[in-house]
């Protein structure tokens, strides 16, 4: 980790923020689990990609809340500046793991929106998502920008589904995915002003808010309707 | 008259199966044809799928072959509306 890796934290943020990401993670982890519910139903390759996608973003909030609830005992005062190149071994294992397991979260569903069949691809697409923050000097830095690549293309594939359903469920996850990319640009500025990293929680805070309202509504919708007959028309 | 909206593949497992369903749970690949309104070539190509997925299963009798739904099959037409709402939600109809 390099000396431009540093977050500003604000004194009273801190556990709060833990708390939100824990949160995060549970909301992702449960999108994760009926994803894998819905697969195991429909046998559905990409389904099976959007619950791995999930479940690695789940598992990364949980390793960066984890580290964020070290951080409050190992500091205090008003403006928390932690620098990465100064932590621990232990606790640079678990930001590299952090970085990779949510970009590798972020490729699988930009992976599952392509509807692509060539494996190959979504290979390609990890193994040079890891090469790049591997490579880079400023990784969270590089790993804020290149979620901010993978979100935004994301956030696009929503918005066109939302155009072709014109619904409530996917407007709920169009604006999910919205507000993560507009807080992923945020967080870049989390690196010089404190105030980035707590709006930054906060509309993550929302997005997931809309994804579990979505998730909701589709299982409410869902487990409602009966089977109807086949339709005469291709 | 608004033309039909064209089905997803979702739509188009839940016809298949749907129709063998109504046929006894048993039914012969020209009478899928005729009933689920695709081409031979997308037929071959959806049975092929169904196969692999375990939703349905080949019998052969007297050089005749004929498809039957299994019970994995029957889930997938009992939870339907969840996977397609699901899929829809997170923008993989």
């Amino acid at each position: 980790m390099s000396m431009g890796d540093v977050y500003l934290i604000p004194a009273w943020f801190l556990g709060f923020d833990s708390v939100m990401e824990v949160l995060f993670s549970l909301i992702t982890l449960i999108i994760a689990f009926v994803a894998f519910k819905v697969y195991r139903l429909s046998c559905e390759r990409t389904v099976r990609h959007l619950s791995i996608g999930f479940a690695l973003i789940g598992i990364s909030y949980l390793i960066w809340a984890c580290i964020h609830l070290s951080l409050v005992t190992a500091l205090s005062a008003d403006i928390s500046v932690i620098y990465l190149e100064n932590l621990p071994v232990h606790w640079v294992i678990g930001v590299y793991a952090y970085l990779i397991l949510f970009l590798s979260g972020l490729v699988t569903l930009a992976y599952a929106t392509t509807r692509a069949k060539h494996g190959g691809i979504y290979y390609l697409l990890l193994g040079l998502t890891i090469l790049i923050i591997f490579s880079s000097i400023q990784k969270i830095l590089t790993f804020r920008i290149v979620s901010m690549f993978l979100l935004s293309y994301i956030a696009y594939h929503y918005y066109w589904e939302y155009l072709a359903h014109r619904n409530i469920k996917t407007l709920l996850t169009c604006s999910a995915f919205a507000l993560l990319f507009i807080s992923s640009i945020d967080l870049i500025f989390a690196q010089h002003y404190s105030a980035a990293y707590v709006v930054g929680h906060f509309l993550e805070f929302a997005a997931y808010g809309l994804l579990l309202g979505s998730l909701v509504h589709t299982i409410h919708h869902g487990s409602r309707q009966k089977e109807k007959p086949p339709r005469s028309h291709t | 008259m608004a033309p039909a909206k064209k089905r997803n593949r979702l739509e188009v497992i839940r016809d298949i199966l749907t129709v063998i369903k109504h046929k006894n749970g048993t039914i012969k690949p020209t009478h899928i044809l005729y009933k689920s309104n695709l081409s031979y070539a997308m037929m071959e190509e959806y049975l092929a799928e169904l196969l692999e997925k375990e939703f349905i299963v080949e019998r052969r009798a007297g050089g005749r072959k004929s498809y039957a739904i299994t019970d994995k099959g029957m889930e997938y037409l009992e939870k339907y509306h969840l996977i397609a709402e699901f899929s829809e939600s997170f923008g993989l109809g």
